[in-house]
Parts: structure tokens; sequence; C-alpha cells
């Protein structure tokens, strides 16, 4: 994927709009977005040409970005499934949903104590049923018609050797005796 | 060296006689303003808008570039004789109506060209820059000129750590096509040394609009930690007057601080006389923003109506709403060291102020930007804060984060004792602290933070000011020096 | 802010950062006392001289109630002066006072618009004493040129002083300050010296110069043989150290800096406190005690105020607030805020702590709520708020604030209403400060590179031409900020 973006932004900057073409545009668009950068998603849609604004996949896409920036989930789902995608776009587009789910059940079970079952079905777009089985698999308690999700423990770095520390260490403490 | 130039010809001829070593600043300083009026003559008298490339400059020019090159080492011996023509040609009409062969021959010219001889004349390299940045933008094409030019900065730079015009001119371009990812790379925030163009007191400009695109461009990309540096270091930058840069760097400083930490730093006292003289009472609308943020949410917002005509005009007024929602999350973060749990309702009143969001969406949102630690528990509708949801003690990041601090800590302390040792055995300055140690001067610019750098610290300011009233200075005398 | 549901506490929720109020003693609050408690005549009769005038004056710009009564005792008091301006001015407001407090003639009797009580302008006083002022001032002048021509310098000095002592009874205190100064260069002893330093120092306290004060406090106090002697307590100089300190402690009231004003009050003696042209022993007991109550924490409470031998004499002379003194250290917080806000009233009337009750009062209060759950791990939100005549929400608020400023390491479970002592990881604490440490080393330090780099290159912002002007990057500014 990096080495993707960078192409496209190098063809960009050698050509211009020409160079890369409206189809680069909107892969470039859709890799922003999939890499959370919505600012430099956000830029680029300002500098196409608005004559190739006018594709509408290119459109499409900016949609669904436009929904990321205003944090609106519901709506990400809509439009992230509302437009047939064209070969090179969907497989990106389809990680950029697993994604934010993925990084939506993250922040639930981060943010909330007990939230309701149509929240999560919203906040994922997602039907309820498939909300149970969500909770199902991640093993989420339910009380009287709430859920209670648990947090995940994000993996930790395996601590470094001791004997690396103390390197370290004594690197400190030989720059501060200096 | 008297230089009697009356045509193209004996441009050349000047050129092309002088050896090398010899085409130094001096010459060219001597060649260009007359070759300037020569050409202009010349281009008159070619009939001005003719698009013909045997014009006399282009003439001189390939005789140049043929004659010049060293056919072992690929090195133009008369890299100054060329930049000087092809900034002549940036102000004749052809530059205009044939700005792409310009083009094609300025990066011909680049690829052959000697890089010392062109930081020499960098003053007139970053003219043609200049005119270039500026035609590119007129043909609303910037974002092809990123290339062309981030190529010139860096190879033009004797070191990363040098700053030049020409790097200015590469933000610019990158503002101008709204590719500020581009831009990051061309952003040097502790540069050490320019070329000779932005040197001395006339050149400023070209600094403070580098200072000021970077701050802009971190800006706009919501790097806020980031654009407070630049804008703080623009309003550092040594002044007796006030530059209207200046002060839109002064007040984006403001708005900037506010939105990222909800404060603003009192400025730094080697800003501070100029600041307070002149930056503060020119900017009215934003240091009253602050003082209003600290008071209440009420008072904020009857800050910004009374100033908003003036945030309109100054292009500010994103930044001032952005403040608004800042004002709110400050609140909340308060909120999140006074309480334990507190019902999402009183989120609302206290820090939201009834607005038309609702209160749980901010506060999800700040949790999921790691701003505050919360569980929101929607049976109740309460809010339990939480002091960090990473215990601290077995997150090994943290180490590592620590880690990485410390060691670019000791990296800049080095830095810093190397740029000392280098002032330290500069005879000027040497003379000066017996001088300024007679006469009780003290007067240090502090770093701060940790380590044991202060008394360097102010040897470099003290330094410094020594510098500014001192002409240059070599450090061939040290020996004698320090037989003071 | 919608956050009308704490309107029944005047402060805003977040009213915490509020800057400290510089411009506080420019702008007097325009304030109105209703119901004083106070017994005017005895009240003003601890006074003497222009003490006695600022404070009646003050009285009837602040409380309508007690207006014509303190009015006309200044009148009477300024009858006994050469003070010809004052008692024309007095006399207008009063007339203006009584008029208009008065509207309708018929009930008094109807005379003409004019209250029956209302004294006639003794325009022959008014003139008699203008003339003997002018004799007077044109004798003593002449008697000090007299004396300079034979410069005897305690003539002199003495010229000065008498000089001074009559432009003093005369209302014009910038020329008697300035008298009384010039007597400075004549003085012979020390004592002259101490003796030259309490009349400048007693002028500037009336004009509220309270630098002015404490430059002059220090000179007394470093004149050598007075000062020295003092310890060895004659009578004299004994009064004379109370009498500076007890000024230094107004000049530090007055400039906020109560926790100062309190240790100069509670040096005061007790048997030499007798300077009615300045302040009344009850003056120092009530300033001491309220700057003391709001700034001493229990411990220096105890030992400085409670058992001082001395300030217990003072304290004796204004049970209330030995009373409000007593209750807060015996942790009776609801007593003590009541007794407090039933002096609130009087404390106004007092020229000096006028300007100072609402802080005092708020800084009193917030060390009640720090003292109040300094030895619980948590605190039932309902009972602290009645133990502090408040309610939950406003209580929240207060400490809300007094958490934000550090002064209550705890948080609130406004759920449970509940106020849990907080325990701090140091460890954690420690890990998040040295970051930010590191952060901010980096930035100064970068900071610093770049600017010894401009120096060196010898950059400066200097007069642009008037063509570049407009030549900042404003035009790529508008493109590159909208959102």
């Amino acid at each position: 994927m990096e080495t993707a973006i960078i192409t496209l932004e190098q063809r960009e900057l050698e050509n211009g709009p020409d160079g890369i073409r409206v189809e680069g545009y909107t892969e470039l668009l859709t890799y922003y977005l999939l890499q959370d950068e919505l600012c430099n998603a956000k830029f680029l849609w300002k500098r196409v040409p608005s004559n190739m604004k006018q594709n509408a996949e290119i459109d499409a896409v900016w949609n669904v970005g436009k929904r990321l920036w205003t944090k609106d989930m519901p709506g990400f789902y809509e439009a992230a499934s509302a437009f047939q995608w064209s070969a090179p776009i969907a497989p990106i587009m389809n990680q950029l949903k697993e994604t934010v789910r993925e990084k939506t059940i993250r922040l639930i079970g981060r943010a909330y104590s007990s939230i309701k079952p149509q929240d999560i079905a919203t906040m994922l777009g997602i039907t309820l049923p498939e909300v149970e089985t969500l909770v199902n698999s991640r093993a989420w308690k339910v009380v009287d018609g709430m859920i209670e999700p648990t947090e995940c423990v994000s993996e930790d770095v395996p601590i470094s050797s001791s004997e690396e520390q103390i390197g370290k260490l004594t690197d400190y403490v030989a720059f501060l005796e200096n | 060296m008297m230089l009697m130039i009356s045509s193209i010809d004996s441009y050349i001829q000047a050129v092309t006689n002088v050896p090398a070593v010899l085409q130094n600043k001096d010459f060219l300083e001597n060649l260009h303003p007359r070759y300037t009026e020569v050409l202009s003559r010349c281009n008159s008298v070619a009939g001005g808008a003719s698009p013909s490339p045997n014009t006399p400059i282009d003439v001189a020019i390939n005789t140049l570039l043929e004659t010049g090159v060293n056919n072992e080492t690929g090195v133009n011996k008369h890299t100054i004789g060329v930049v000087g023509l092809l900034c002549a040609k940036t102000k004749t009409n052809e530059f205009n109506t044939n700005f792409e062969s310009f083009l094609v021959q300025f990066s011909g010219f680049m690829e052959t060209c000697d890089w010392a001889h062109m930081r020499v004349v960098a003053n007139v390299v970053s003219e043609i820059a200049a005119a270039i940045t500026d035609q590119m933008i007129r043909r609303n094409q910037p974002i092809l000129g990123i290339n062309l030019l981030g190529n010139l900065a860096t190879r033009l730079q004797a070191h990363e750590k040098m700053l030049t015009c020409v790097h200015s001119c590469v933000l610019q371009l990158c503002c101008a096509s709204y590719n500020f990812k581009a831009a990051l790379r061309f952003i040097i925030d502790d540069f050490e040394e320019f070329t000779p163009d932005v040197k001395g007191s006339d050149n400023s400009q070209s600094l403070l609009c580098y200072l000021y695109y970077s701050g802009m461009i971190y800006t706009a990309l919501k790097r806020y930690d980031r654009a407070i540096y630049f804008f703080e270091a623009c309003t550092r930058v040594p002044a007796i007057t006030l530059s209207h840069i200046m002060l839109e760097c002064y007040k984006k400083h403001i708005l900037v601080c506010l939105i990222e930490h909800g404060e603003v730093a009192t400025p730094h006292k080697s800003a501070s006389q100029v600041v307070n003289r002149l930056l503060k009472p020119n900017a009215l609308a934003y240091t009253e923003l602050a003082t209003a943020f600290n008071v209440s949410s009420d008072s904020l917002s009857n800050c910004i109506a009374k100033h908003v005509d003036t945030y309109r005009r100054d292009q500010t007024y994103g930044l001032v709403k952005q403040v608004r929602i800042a004002h709110m999350r400050v609140l909340i973060r308060k909120l999140t060291r006074t309480f334990l749990t507190l019902s999402l309702e009183d989120v609302g009143r206290r820090a939201v102020g009834g607005e038309a969001d609702n209160p749980e969406r901010i506060v999800l949102s700040m949790i999921q930007e790691n701003m505050i630690y919360a569980k929101i528990n929607q049976r109740d509708g309460m809010v339990r804060f939480l002091d960090s949801i990473v215990d601290l003690n077995t997150n090994h990041r943290v180490m590592e984060l620590l880690e990485a601090k410390i060691n670019s800590c000791v990296e800049l302390n080095k830095r810093v004792g190397i740029m000392n040792d280098r002032i330290s055995t500069n005879p000027e300055f040497i003379s000066k602290v017996v001088l300024d140690s007679a006469t009780g001067v003290q007067d240090g610019e502090q770093a701060g933070g940790s380590g044991g750098s202060g008394g360097g610290n102010q040897q470099i300011s003290s330094s410094a000011k020594f510098q500014t009233r001192g002409s240059t200075s070599s450090n061939s005398n040290v020996a004698g020096a320090f037989n003071l | 802010m919608p956050g009308s549901d704490y309107s029944g506490n005047a402060v805003e929720p977040m009213q915490v950062d509020l800057p400290s109020e510089e411009n506080d003693n420019a702008e007097e609050e325009a304030f109105t006392v209703e119901n004083p408690t106070l017994d005017l005549e005895s009240y003003i009769n601890s006074y003497n001289g222009m003490a006695k005038l600022l404070r009646l004056i003050h009285i009837a710009d602040h409380c309508p109630s007690l207006k014509v009564e303190a009015l006309k005792m200044a009148i009477n008091h300024v009858q006994g002066t050469f003070n010809v301006a004052m008692y024309q001015q007095l006399h207008k407001k009063l007339r203006e006072t009584m008029i208009g407090t008065c509207p309708l003639p018929d009930v008094t009797g109807g005379n003409g618009g004019v209250p029956a009580d209302l004294p006639q302008l003794d325009m022959q006083w008014i003139e008699q004493k203008s003339k003997r002022a002018a004799m007077k001032l044109e004798k003593l002048d002449a008697d000090l040129k007299n004396y300079k021509s034979n410069s005897i310098k305690e003539s002199i000095r003495r010229g000065h002083d008498d000089l001074a002592e009559h432009y003093l009874d005369c209302g014009d205190l910038t020329n008697a300050l300035k008298c009384f100064s010039r007597a400075r260069d004549y003085c012979t002893s020390a004592k002259h010296v101490v003796n030259m330093c309490l009349n400048v120092i007693k002028v500037s306290v009336y004009l509220q110069n309270w630098t002015h004060v404490l430059n002059f406090v220090s000179k007394a106090e470093n004149t050598p043989d007075v000062m020295d002697q003092g310890k060895a307590s004659t009578k004299e100089s004994a009064q004379i150290i109370t009498k500076l300190r007890c000024a230094a402690g107004l000049s530090d009231l007055a400039g906020k800096k109560y926790k100062t004003a309190a240790r100069y009050f509670l040096q005061a003696n007790f048997d030499h406190c007798d300077f009615s042209d300045m302040l009344s022993p009850n003056n120092v007991a009530m300033y001491g005690g309220l700057c003391a109550l709001a700034t001493f924490d229990r411990e220096e409470l105890q030992k400085h105020v409670i058992s001082s031998s001395s300030f217990k004499l003072f304290l004796e002379l204004e049970p209330q607030i030995r009373d409000v003194i007593f209750k807060f250290y015996e942790s009776k917080y609801d007593t003590c805020l009541r007794l407090l806000d039933e002096m609130r009233d009087n404390l106004l009337l007092d020229i000096y702590l006028a300007p100072h009750v609402r802080s005092l009062y708020a800084q009193i209060r917030n060390r009640g709520l720090v003292q109040y759950f300094s030895p619980y791990a948590s605190a039932d939100l309902n009972r602290m708020a009645q133990s502090f005549n408040t309610s939950v929400p406003a209580l929240e608020n207060e400490l809300m604030s007094l958490i934000l400023d550090g002064q209550i390491q705890a948080r609130i479970d406004s759920h449970n209403k509940i106020l849990y002592a907080k325990n701090i990881d140091q460890r954690s604490v420690t890990f998040e400060k040295s970051l930010k440490m590191g952060e901010e080393y980096e930035r100064r330090t970068k900071l610093m590179i770049l600017r010894a780099a401009m120096v060196r290159a010898q950059i400066q912002v200097k007069n642009p031409q008037k063509d570049n002007q407009n030549d900042t990057p404003g035009n790529s500014n508008s493109r590159v900020h909208r959102d």
C-alpha cells in the first residue's frame, strides 16, 4: 500500500492532474481514507480539478470520506455500500470498511461500560441479530438487555532484555555525569 | 576588475574569460546589474515577444552551456554566468510566453551546474525560483513546480540543516496546490545555516514566509503542536519592527495554542519586546479571545461575536470556530480531573453549554482521540472518568516513548554543546566576554528544561548579541585570544 | 451558557481560571449596604482627624440609611478644622441627600422643600476660616523663610512640620505630604527621622499611596537608635513599632498580600496601640483576624492567633471575629460562616476592608472546605453542603475549582454524591511529567538553535519599504485555510 501511495503521489507531482488522472486520484483518495489520513484526503479532494470531480466514483469515495470526517458512522456504512465500486477500488474499500468496523468495536470496548444493542448496531452498520453474533464472538456480557463490552487488551511489545535496559541506563547516567 | 559590458557578446566574453576561481560573488555582483540593463536593451531590439528560440539570450546561454561543461567531471565552469543569464531571462517577455522551454532549459542546466557556485550566487538562484513560483501560480499549475524547485532546494543545500530561499518557494507552491503532504519533506525545524540569500537584514521576508508557511501547513494537517512551534519561531525572529508576516503568525499562534493546549504560553522574553510593543496591540481580537477563553464560554461567545468581522477578514474564522470546540473539550478535560462519575446530562450542562451536539458523542470522540479516559454507562446515563486506561508500569510502549525522548534530548544537548564550543573558541566572543564580565552584563537566553545546559545557552545568546554588532569573524586567532 | 440551574450560586461553574482582578482597585465597586448594625457614634469616636473624616465619607457613600447621620457628623468635625473646601462639599452632599430622600415637602412640614433639620450653610464661618487659614499660612511661610535665612536646622524642620500640619488641617494632603517630606533634610537625630517617617506614613495612608507607606515604614525601621531601644521597650518606641507594623499591615492588605498583612497586624502591641488618626485597636483585631483566617493553616492559626496572648486582647474588643475564629478552629463551619455573613455589612462600611471583603470571604470559605475534607478518605456531599450552608450542586462547583486548583486532592462521585480522596499514582505522574519535560526541552532547544542561527546570519526584520507592506502571504493564506 505504501509503495502504491508513493507511486501515485509521484505521478501527480511529475505531471500534475494529467499524469495521475481521475482513476489515480480515486485510488489515492481511497488509500488515504484507509490510512486514516483524513486531512490529506480532504486536501486531495480540494485539488482535484473540477472536471474530474464529475466522475461518479471519486465523488462517491469522497462522500465516504466526508462521513468519516464528521464521524457519522451509519452514514459511512451506507455510503460505502451504496456504490458499485470498480475493480481497483473495491478491495481497498472493503478493507476500509473492515478497518473502520474493527476500530469501532475497539472503541466501544474502551468507551462503554454498558450500551444498548441498538446503538452498537448503528455504530457498526449491522443488524441486531448480527450484534448478537458479535457479542457472542467477543464474549461480551448481556445484562438486562444492555451489553457490557470488555476492553480488548492491546498486545504489548515484548520487554527488552534486562541487559539491554541496563545498557541504556548506563548510557543515560554517563550522559548526565558529563 | 572593471567590466565593460555593452552587449551579450561582451558578457559572454567577460564570463568565459574569467577563470572559474574568480567567479565569485563580487564578480557577479558587478556583472549582474549591468547585463540586466544590456539584456533589456537587447530584448527591445529583438522585438519583445518573439517566441524564436534564437533570441540573443538563448544563444548566449547555449554557448555557455556547450563550452562550459567539463567532459570529465560533467560540471559547468560557467555556472555563474548561466545563472545570471537565466535570471535575466525571467525578466523578459519570453519567460512568460515560452515558459515550458525555459523550464526544460533550467532543469537541463541543473544537471551540469556547479552547486558550490550556485550557493555563492544563491540570491540570483532564488530570484529565478521566485519567478518560476510566481509563473506557476499564475498559470494555475503550482503542483508542477514542486518537484523541480524541491530538487533545486535540496541540491542547493550544503547540508541538510541549511535553509535556502528556494525552500519557501517550494512551500508556497505546496500551499497553492493544496498538496501539503509533499511539503513536509522540505520543512526543517532545526536549521543551523542559511544560504547567503537568506542572510543579512534585508532578506528576512523569505525566512518569515518559510516559517509562516510551515506553520500553516501543519495547521492544515491538524498537527497543531508542530504548527505552534513554527508560529512561535516566526515571532522570535530578531526584529526591530513589525512585519505583517510576524503579525499573522502571532495571531495564528494564539489560535492554535488555544486549540491544542487550551492556553497561550507567555511569549519568550527574546521576543517579548517586539511582541508586547507591536504585535499585541495589533492583534487585539486575538489576545482578547485568549483572555475570554479562560473566563467562561459565555465570554468566549461574546468575544467571538464582537470580533467576528475581524476574524472573517483575517480568514481565521475557521480556526476560531475550532477554538470554540477546543474550549468545550478543555472544560470536559477539567471535568475528568474533578469527577469520578458525572451524568451525561451534567457533562452537557457544564461543558457543552446546551449546544445541539449531544454530550455522549463529544465524550465518545474524545475517548476515541485519547484525550480523556472514560467509560460511558448507558444504563444510568453516567460517565465514569478514569485516570488512564493503560497502566504505565507495565506498558513498554511508554517506556519506549520515554527512551526515544531521552535520546533526542541527548542528541540535542550534544548539538548545543558543539555550538557552545564553537562560540567559546571564537576570539571576538572571548574578548566580548571579558568586557562583559568587567561591566557585569548578564543577559541570557534560557533554554530551560532538563539537563545542565543552562550556562551554555547563556553563552550562545550573549555571543549572538555581540555578533549582531560585530562583523563576521574567523577562527584563526583562537590561540591569541586565549592569551587575553 | 444556560447555567441557570446554578443561578443560586452567582459563580460561573468554570470561573476557576478567572484572572485575579487587577483592576479591582481602579474601579471601586459600587455597592450599598442596606442593614448595618453599626453604632455609628461609638464607632467613629475611636478616630480623629482625617481618619475620622475619611471613614465617615466612606460610610456616607455606601450606606443610605446612615448617610445623613454620617454627613452631619462629618460636617461637625470639619467645622473644627480649616478644611473649608470639605465643608462646602459635605454640605452640598447633605443637602442633596436630604432633599432627595424627602421629595415631598409636606411630610416634613413643608419648609420650601428644605427639611427642617438641614443645617444652614454657614457662610460666615467659611469666610472667617478661609481668611484665618490664609493668614496662618502666610505667617508659617514667613517663619519658615526666616528660619531658613538663619539656617538653624532644627527650626527649619519644625517650620516644615508646622506648615505641613496646617496644610493637613486645611485638607490639602498633597502639600502636607510635601512639607513633611521636606523636613527630612533637616533631621538631626534618629528620633526626628522616625518622626518624619511617621508623619509621611500618616498622610500617605490618607492618600492611600501604599508603596509610599511601605517605603517609609522600612526607612523608619532601618533608623538605628530608636528601633534598637525599641526592643528595650520604652513606651514611646513600642508605640512607634506598633504603629509601623499596623501601617505595613494596612499596605499589604491593600495590596492583597493578606498573609503578610496578617503577620504585621499580629505583631501589634495592645498596650501601645493608640493612634486614632490611623486605626483603632478594633480595626487591628478585625483586619488581623480576617487575614489570618483567610491565609493561615490550622497550625499557624493556633499558634499565632488563638494562643497569642497579645492578640487575644485585641480579639476581646471584637467578640464577633473572635467567635468566628474559634468556630473555624473547632471546625464548626456552618456557625462560622453564618457569623461571617452577619458581619459582612459592617465590614463593607470599613474604608480599608471593603474592597477585600469578598475575596477574603472566599478564601476563608475555601480554607474551610479544604480543612473539612482533609481528614477524610471520602465525604458525603449532602452533609458537607449542609455544613457550608449551600446546595449540593453549588458545592460541587466550589469543590471543582478547588480540585483544579490543586487545593484538594479528590474526585467527586457525582452519581453517589460522595467526595473521594484521590490517590495519586506518583509513578505515572512522574512518567507524564518527564515526557512533557522532554518535549518542552526539545522544543525550546530547537527554537534556540534557530534563533542562534538567525542571529549569526544577522537576520533582522527591519522597516519594510512602503510598497512591501501589503506583501504578506495573506493571499496564499486565504487558499490555505478555510476549513
